[in-house]
């Protein structure tokens, strides 16, 4: 008996040696803070993780994109590999955490990116940024976004604004104008609603943080950039009854049945079937971002079975204290490398080209709406005469926001990360009644509070008195 | 050496079948019963048929009904915007491959844990129930770090490995349960002619418990071909991609093209149901087989 | 002739020699387990001993991990939406051991008693099982949808997924549905091997099905019941796939059990600490299931 005993714990002992080994060693991995890339020759193969969806849209970035690239660089190589957006981050940042994954990380936005850079898992674009002379290539604003400690940590990816898609050819037939005031905005609503078309399409069925969207737009267009300015510096708090305000509007149109119909179905129709309604007429307007512009074309038209057409306008001042034409801005995803990657330099070169070659940038926006808005710095007149005139306008439009002052923050990029993250899952609870739109503000006053105190914050885009 | 006695699966069904026809009157309820959950069971999958035919926007106007034509549009845009031809050919690797590997392994440890006396077997049994009751979600990232310092991410073979440790538990305890009624006496007879614990494993457990392999080999080639979020986290080489993903590949964030969804579906469904028709008749003769005294 | 007595072998000789023989025995034993037991630590014992490292840290999930004590084990048990997610599991968890076995033996015990198309039924009952999670989850969001779904068809316009009242049992409605065809056929061939005369005998007693099947068929398959109910029990933990595609948790957290709650927390909230303690608790409390279920067998429960 005693043979058998002595070997029984003689196992399991070395069974849990072993496991402490291999425990082991992703610890030391994780724990290790010095950076195993190196910059490469220049040359050879850059992989690059991308949540680019549908045919169309992966064609575009293969020929347009990557091959441009590689005519002008013929010595590098790109390969793509495409994910789903949902999917995308927490991929990237497991391969992040073990030293692996892409040589270039298309990464969430500013605040999120923060979380990154502390960790040295990017690279330090800083040196880049001086050899091949990016600030003046791109928008001020944008790369302050993403620079922390002096570090140039990522390339603002996509220049993002909230406006509200509506159904043109619905509008006209009813005899409706754009509304530019609250009370237009109400009476619009109610008289849409009066005849059983929903007001607003949204839903967080295909994207959890749907919601944030939403705030987004009540809190630029009724609390107003300058109170959000001060709450995000921290001289006001989100307590402040202007911020309660708005999320209280919110939720009144949602218990008007203005939102999809009903809370619930807010929460469980899909996008696609919006999307299909708002082509037919049955859902007059849809608030959402620019980044729509590239997919809400396939519900209008011939191919959708309808012959109605779309077109976008700015969200409504919703309050006196804000000026009509005030567009929230923001940056959506970021262009980094791969602190871990073994050919820096030649991914470097395609940021490079990416962010440097004008014409080419240009032509990418005038070809796919929103998609490739990247921050350069460029007139009006720049822009090619091939562009969607609706598209063409989201730029020339934010050009003026951005040199009026006319300027909002959307969450996603000034808001630090856990912050954001409750901005859109705590927003579920108020709708549901488990939480009311004072609790909802005070609990996200706490957040901030604890992590600006840690500095999590990007650097906000000044305000113009 | 004994001889092994193998039952003959098709003389029994028949002593089933003749002690079984006079009872027909009382199936008509039983019938109905069948049927209706038969409905249950696949009126989704019918759906998801009549989808595949139809165009998207067909399908926006009328999701449920039945198509107008027999399109083949969705199935060919499906597989070579899918990759199916790749990602199908990956998926059969990482089916037999993992098929392969977990029987050996569970097949040996399911042949200790029933018929060798294992010290502390009891309390490895144990274990094996705990971990395959574990959150793999927990542990994907110090994973994810240890096989990236082993150069198994991207690589068929390193998820491979993944799918032996975590069907390997299941399909011992499974299989164990098959192995416990070979009866001893043959086991016992094998040993005392001097046969080694190998030879026994090789020459009386496995025919006499291969519908239990079956079944395993059955279950884990299932897991492998349909799993996919170990799919998608270790392996981003597009080229080496599961059949999982494909499917994906027609949902994006703002719509889903539920034409091409639909064909997909189908394309991962229908290998894996043609095999198991042909499968099943050994699969249940097999079983029946094998726990008659 | 006087025999020279040869020494008789000492007591303590025999003994160690069986010593050895039960040692050698119990190492050949346990080298057959040596490869299962290798790839366990590798993939599963190893990478859990670093999250319960983690559990103890601060770590978000990327960069480094600060000791931190028990304060991802204390806010667990104060944090309401580990308490919710709690009771989804053990809501979960009673609804997925009932209904798919029920369904499953209902099935299994019918299709033994009919002769003809039983291999027709036995392939249609098994498609949802042997359908992938991502394909039926989106097969069901959509069929589950309020104004295009099957409830458009049978009248309402209920959100079943987006009713924080019915998120929770639409999905395991869903679950259910793609498990009890897999436990039909499992039960049904184990139907199989009870032996034909104990039926004759019970009808002889005038039995009738109801009760054939509770004096005849049950006990004969008590075997497979016992496992698949364990094995039951341990899946129902582990539901993730199914919620994490049709609800994510939502809405406003009413489908969250600790499986999503965790991934949330770990990739979502920048936690990963508190995720890898949540898992801790939930090995914890799986582990005290295993126990009461080992409990009951060793009071003569199996065979």
């Amino acid at each position: 008996m005693t043979g058998s005993t002595i070997d029984r714990r003689h196992l399991l002992a070395s069974v849990g040696l072993a496991g402490l080994g291999v425990a082991a060693a992703p610890l030391l991995a994780a724990c290790g803070g010095s950076s195993s890339g190196t910059k490469g020759t220049g040359t050879g193969t850059v992989n690059l993780w991308i949540d680019i969806t549908g045919d169309a849209n992966q064609k575009y970035w293969d020929d347009s994109v990557v091959g441009a690239f590689e005519k002008a660089n013929p010595k590098i190589t790109m390969k793509t590999s495409y994910y789903k957006g949902s999917d995308l981050r927490t991929q990237v940042q497991t391969a992040l955490q073990a030293r692996s994954g892409p040589d270039i990380v298309r990464g969430p936005s500013a605040t999120q990116t923060i979380a990154w850079s502390k960790a040295n898992v990017l690279a330090d674009l800083t040196p880049y940024s001086k050899q091949w002379n990016w600030n003046s290539k791109l928008s001020d604003w944008a790369l302050k976004a993403f620079t922390f400690n002096g570090k140039l940590a990522a390339l603002p990816m996509r220049v993002d604004t909230m406006m509200i898609y509506y159904n043109k050819t619905l509008f006209a037939s009813k005899g409706w104008k754009q509304p530019t005031n609250r009370s237009e905005l109400e009476a619009l609503a109610t008289e849409a609603a009066g005849m059983g078309i929903t007001p607003f399409g949204s839903s967080n069925v295909d994207w959890a943080a749907a919601a944030e969207w939403l705030m987004t737009v009540f809190w630029n267009h009724f609390s107003g950039p300058d109170a959000l300015y001060q709450a995000l510096t921290g001289k006001i708090k989100f307590t402040d009854s202007v911020f309660v305000d708005a999320v209280a509007l919110l939720k009144s149109y949602f218990d008007k049945g203005w939102f999809s119909g009903s809370v619930q179905k807010y929460f469980s129709v899909p996008s696609a079937e919006i999307g299909a309604n708002f082509g037919k007429g049955t859902v007059a307007m849809i608030p959402q971002g620019e980044w729509y512009m590239s997919n809400v074309g396939q519900f209008f038209g011939a191919k959708a079975g309808n012959n109605n057409a779309w077109d976008w306008m700015p969200v409504p001042s919703l309050s006196s204290d804000v000026k009509y034409g005030t567009y929230a801005l923001g940056i959506g995803g970021s262009f980094a490398i791969n602190s871990a990657s073994k050919n820096q330099d030649a991914a470097a070169a395609f940021l490079n080209w990416y962010y440097g070659d004008r014409t080419a940038a240009l032509k990418r926006m005038a070809d796919v709406p929103a998609t490739y808005n990247i921050p350069i710095n460029f007139k009006d007149s720049e822009i090619p005469s091939s562009a969607d005139p609706r598209a063409a306008r989201v730029l020339t439009e934010l050009n003026k926001a951005v040199d009026s002052g006319n300027y909002g923050y959307v969450t996603w990029t000034w808001w630090p990360p856990k912050s954001d993250t409750f901005v859109y899952q705590g927003f579920e609870k108020v709708l549901t009644n488990a939480m009311t739109p004072a609790q909802y503000c005070q609990q996200l006053a706490d957040l901030f509070k604890q992590e600006s105190s840690s500095g999590n914050l990007p650097q906000m885009m000044p305000r113009k008195s | 050496m004994t001889a092994v006695l193998t039952r003959d699966p098709v003389s029994t069904g028949k002593q089933h079948g003749t002690r079984r026809g006079p009872r027909r009157a009382y199936h008509f309820p039983s019938y109905l019963i069948l049927v209706v959950l038969a409905l249950f069971a696949v009126g989704p999958m019918v759906a998801m048929l009549f989808n595949a035919f139809k165009s998207n926007s067909q399908i926006g106007a009328s999701p449920l009904a039945p198509p107008t034509s027999l399109s083949l549009h969705n199935f060919t845009t499906a597989w070579t915007e899918g990759g199916f031809a790749t990602t199908m050919r990956n998926s059969v690797i990482l089916v037999v491959g993992a098929v392969i590997g977990t029987t050996i392994v569970a097949g040996l440890a399911a042949f200790a844990l029933s018929h060798l006396n294992v010290p502390g077997g009891g309390g490895f049994i144990a274990y094996l129930f705990l971990g395959s009751a574990m959150p793999v979600q927990l542990f994907v990232v110090p994973l994810f770090s240890l096989w990236t310092q082993l150069g198994l991410t991207d690589s068929l073979f390193g998820l491979m490995v993944i799918y032996w440790a975590t069907e390997a538990p299941f399909a011992t305890l499974l299989l164990r349960s098959f192995l416990l009624k070979v009866p001893r006496d043959f086991v016992e007879a094998a040993r005392l002619d001097g046969a080694s614990d190998l030879t026994i494993a090789r020459r009386v457990i496995l025919p006499m418990a291969w519908p239990g392999f079956l079944t395993v080999a059955l279950i884990v080639g299932l897991a492998a071909w349909n799993e996919f979020f170990w799919a998608i986290t270790f392996i981003h080489d597009p080229a080496k991609r599961p059949v999982s993903t494909s499917f994906l590949a027609f949902q994006d964030q703002y719509s889903t093209d539920w034409g091409l969804t639909s064909a997909a579906a189908l394309f991962m469904l229908i290998p894996v149901v043609l095999l198991f028709i042909a499968l099943q008749r050994r699969f249940v003769a097999g079983l029946t087989s094998g726990g008659l005294k | 002739m006087t025999t020279v007595p040869v020494p008789a072998p000492s007591r303590t000789s025999v003994a160690r020699g069986r010593a050895r023989m039960r040692l050698r025995r119990g190492l050949m034993a346990w080298a057959f387990l040596v490869p299962l037991l290798v790839l366990n630590v590798l993939v599963v014992l190893g990478p859990s001993i670093a999250t319960v490292y983690y559990s103890f840290t601060d770590w978000s999930g990327i960069g480094p991990a600060n000791f931190i004590g028990l304060d991802n084990y204390v806010n667990a048990v104060k944090d309401p939406a580990v308490r919710d997610a709690l009771l989804h599991n053990a809501i979960w968890f009673v609804l997925f051991l009932s209904v798919p076995m029920a369904l499953g033996l209902l099935g299994a015990y019918l299709l033994s008693q009919v002769k003809r198309f039983a291999m027709v039924f036995r392939v249609l009952y098994f498609i949802p099982y042997v359908t992938a999670s991502v394909v039926n989850a989106a097969l069901w969001k959509m069929l589950l949808s309020p104004d295009s779904g099957i409830g458009h068809y049978l009248g309402t316009h209920h959100a079943w997924l987006g009713d924080t009242a019915t998120s929770l049992y639409s999905v395991n409605f869903v679950v259910d549905w793609h498990w009890w065809g897999f436990l039909a056929v499992i039960f049904f061939a184990a139907m199989q091997s009870v032996d034909p005369q104990l039926y004759d005998a019970a009808k002889v007693d005038g039995a009738n099905k109801w009760q054939q099947f509770k004096s005849v068929t049950l006990p004969g398959i008590r075997p497979t019941t016992i496992f698949i109910f364990l094995m039951t029990i341990i899946w129902s933990l582990k539901a993730f796939d199914y919620i994490y595609i049709m609800t994510h948790g939502g809405p406003a957290g009413s489908s969250e059990v600790i499986s999503t709650l965790m991934y949330s927390q770990a990739f979502n909230n920048y936690s990963a600490g508190y995720a890898a303690a949540l898992g801790m608790s939930m090995t914890v409390i799986i582990g005290i299931v295993l126990a009461v279920y080992s409990f009951l067998r060793k009071k003569g429960w199996e065979e």
